[in-house]
């Protein structure tokens, strides 16, 4: 197909550069980065050879680094309240939702005037987002002594369902952390990916993902390279962690222990992790002998398959009425579905596999490992997007998992975006003053399906001050909500008879500001004060070079043809004064000039998609395009 | 700039009710393709930002046209008909009367002994009626009957509904 080729502004000019660039899951029970090598999607390991990454960070004393992975799992059971384990579960909650989901968090959570929980912890009190970030820079770390280079930019996996809160949390663990984000993608999609399953000419697919922590179910229909999910249903906190838990209360009660068990941390974190060798060792054996020892309780005894099935059942019943309504809100019957892939470790379950075939009526797919799958997909999308593949037409069209609303008179919520709307998408809506002489005007920015405010999650508020007295009614506010290809979402209001605009990004009502991200950046113990300042001297080169090739690119292109001899010439030299800058120390000055490139060359590239546009339009139909 | 150009030019398609949707789906992907985000991830800032207005466009323009509702209520507003807010009451006191029973059908399929089936089949039942009414939408429109309008409004009672049922089947998970 060659529908690319029509016009590809702000692609680099130097295809024979290969730009490092990798994909990262991180999972709630186990994490992983992928890369594209040789053109091949590989995950990769580290010195051990290990290329699962069990997300689970244990805090020592201060002074003392904390411990990552397969070292501080082990140590859950003796030190249970320092060593954290599933915070994506947790993370970009607010530390009021958190003591409704009681028991299943063994932590202890810190007093603090922030809206985002901490966990206290030897070293201090830690936000998730602190704990994901020392996750993902030992991924990092690993990448960088693999492929022999800093990574350019990372897409990181996030669960579909996963709300604005949760996607701009992981989004702050990997700025924490270091990376450039080239984009959050959805698990489902990624799997998508990975499975190739682009190569065929159409169809329909349904990914049903659960994992340690999540469920998602992503309905897509593939058309000719792109790849458009129809429809993303979830939940997020629904996972193997569930069918661990259901286990863990049943051993607890075979144990004879009668009060509840999250009372000891230890105790429940040794029951969890029995419970997960039981269901491990279920997938492959119809039967095994337990012998469960803590403390003074003591049991031994038999159990088979067909009991964890029945322990288990509802939780994955739950999983299918989510999907039924995936398929609803797509349109699509489940025999118009050509495909089904299975991800997610929870996936290795029999009985989960079972029912889904029962649902569709088809065996899935379960080709790649499930545990793998989503950071090879995102590897491919990463290399895809960093500018490795020029013929990588592949385009990923995702939604919105959840509607987005306003509040309006009498606690209602009016949606703005309904759920499942292809992103990005801006879309306005006209609101009134309710009194006269009202002059400002106070938003809560929602997310949710629920017709009552206190339903749905509050995402932000903000004030739109200024309107000048009118009569109640007379007054008219757009509102316009934007959500980029990330998913993320800014608000911006505007009174249009007199023009007083107010705008913000929107950062959770709970979620950190910037000035709390940039201070974490600042006390991050991780780096010494001039390791602090040469990255931030190398982000900014980077931006710098980023800024050059794709001016580069585009001058290359139609410098000519778009601007005049002296523009052009205006606009090389403004290049060249960057080049120059990017060789000096001050990273304060780099980041000054790229931004006098952008708004100097504002104009081109406006007259650069204006062009585009024209071409787009000019009534060359897709037939006299394709081959 | 073209992309203040209306929807229908956008996907080059004639400005009436019908739309050829393998058309539209071809020029949206065609679209997409060069104007997504995606494409510019290396692009200057004003590039992201550009090509972040455009897909939002292009995606808001392919809902419309698809949208039998929200394509109908384009059509008018490109004539200049003020919509108003959309809760103008309906004086068709037999259009009344069938809401009335309407809602007693939904009513009664939440209370049903299948209820996601009955809610679905609900579902289903409205959209066949907004198909029908778009049909006779269709005519109104090109004979430029007042009418139009108000089969539009009649139009929104019904998907109203459907999301009623829809609400009520999510309760159910």
């Amino acid at each position: 197909m060659a529908l690319l080729q029509i016009s590809e502004p702000g692609q680099s000019a130097a295809p024979h550069q290969h730009h490092l660039a990798a994909g990262i899951d991180l999972g709630t029970t186990n994490s992983l980065i992928a890369t594209v090598r040789s053109g091949v999607a590989e995950t990769l390991a580290d010195h051990q050879g290990t290329h699962i990454l069990p997300s689970v960070v244990r805090y020592r004393i201060a002074g003392e680094p904390p411990i990552v992975g397969t070292a501080a799992l082990a140590a859950s059971i003796e030190d249970p309240l320092n060593t954290l384990a599933s915070v994506k579960r947790i993370i970009g909650k607010s530390a009021e939702e958190l003591s409704s989901i009681p028991g299943q968090y063994p932590y202890q959570f810190a007093e603090s005037d922030s809206a985002v929980p901490k966990i206290e912890t030897i070293a201090g009190a830690v936000t998730p987002i602190e704990v994901s970030a020392e996750i993902l820079s030992v991924l990092q770390q690993r990448a960088v002594e693999s492929m022999g280079g800093e990574l350019e930019g990372v897409v990181v996996t996030v669960p579909a369902y996963f709300d604005d809160a949760q996607r701009q949390a992981t989004k702050d663990a990997a700025k924490l952390a270091g990376l450039h984000v080239l984009r959050l993608l959805n698990e489902p999609t990624a799997a998508a990916v990975a499975y190739g399953l682009d190569s065929q000419p159409e169809g329909i697919h349904a990914i049903y993902d659960f994992g340690g922590g999540t469920f998602d179910i992503s309905i897509l229909r593939l058309t000719k390279g792109v790849f458009e999910v129809l429809s993303t249903g979830g939940d997020a906190v629904l996972g193997g962690d569930d069918m661990d838990h259901q286990l863990a209360q049943w051993m607890g009660q075979q144990m004879g222990i009668d009060q509840p068990l999250e009372e000891n941390p230890s105790q429940l974190k040794y029951l969890l992790s029995e419970a997960r060798r039981a269901k491990e060792q279920l997938s492959t054996a119809a039967e095994i002998s337990l012998h469960l020892k803590f403390g003074a309780f003591d049991w031994q005894g038999l159990f088979s398959l067909q009991q964890l099935n029945q322990l288990i059942e509802p939780v994955v019943q739950r999983t299918l009425r989510i999907v039924r309504r995936a398929l609803r809100d797509a349109n699509i019957e489940k025999d118009e579905v050509s495909e089904v892939v299975l991800v997610g470790g929870s996936t290795r379950v029999p009985l989960v596999a079972q029912q889904v075939e029962a649902f569709f009526g088809r065996a899935p797919l379960q080709g790649i490992d499930p545990e793998r799958v989503v950071a090879v997909g995102a590897a491919i999308q990463a290399d895809i997007l960093v500018g490795n593949k020029k013929d990588g037409e592949l385009l990923l069209l995702d939604v919105t998992p959840l509607s987005l609303g306003l509040e309006i008179m009498g606690g209602m919520s009016e949606v703005v975006i309904p759920r499942n709307t292809t992103i990005p998408v801006a879309r306005a809506q006209d609101f009134t003053t309710f009194k006269d002489g009202q002059t400002a005007m106070s938003l809560h920015v929602l997310q949710g399906e629920r017709e009552m405010v206190e339903d749905n999650r509050s995402l932000a508020r903000f004030e739109l001050r200024g309107i000048p007295p009118m009569v109640a009614g007379a007054a008219r506010i757009r509102v316009t909500f934007q959500v980029d290809a990330d998913g993320l979402l800014s608000v911006s209001a505007r009174e249009e008879v007199s023009g007083v605009q107010a705008e913000i990004e929107v950062r959770p009502s709970y979620g950190l500001s910037d000035g709390e991200v940039e201070g974490m950046l600042k006390d991050s113990y991780r780096f010494a004060e001039s390791d602090r300042d040469a990255r931030m001297l190398r982000e900014q080169q980077v931006e710098a070079s980023r800024t050059i090739e794709a001016m580069e690119a585009a001058l290359d292109k139609d410098g000519e043809e778009l601007l005049n001899a002296a523009e052009l010439g205006k606009l090389m030299q403004m290049i060249e004064e960057l080049r120059e800058m990017r060789s000096s120390e001050d990273s304060r000055a780099i980041e000054k000039k790229i931004e006098q490139v952008n708004s100097e060359s504002e104009f081109y590239a406006a007259r650069r998609m204006d062009q585009s546009v024209q071409q787009a339009l000019s009534g060359k139909s897709v037939e006299e395009i394709s081959p | 700039m073209d992309l203040s150009s209306n929807y229908f030019e956008l996907f080059g398609l004639p400005q009436k009710y019908e739309v050829d949707r393998t058309q539209l789906s071809e020029k949206y992907r065609m679209l997409q393709q060069q104007f997504h985000p995606d494409r510019f991830v290396n692009g200057s800032e004003q590039e992201r930002r550009l090509s972040l207005q455009m897909a939002s466009r292009i995606n808001e323009g392919s809902r419309v046209l698809r949208d039998p509702i929200a394509r109908a209520r384009y059509l008018l507003e490109l004539e200049g008909v003020d919509l108003g807010t959309d809760s103008q009451t309906l004086r068709d006191p037999e259009f009344l009367m069938e809401q009335m029973e309407l809602r007693e059908t939904l009513e009664a399929a939440r209370q049903g002994s299948d209820p996601t089936a009955e809610l679905d089949q609900f579902t289903e039942q409205m959209d066949r009626r907004i198909a029908n009414y778009g049909a006779i939408f269709s005519t109104q429109w090109q004979n430029n009957s007042e009418q139009a309008h108000i089969t539009v409004q009649q139009m929104q009672f019904f998907s109203r509904l459907a999301h009623q049922a829809e609400s009520m089947a999510d309760d159910l998970i």
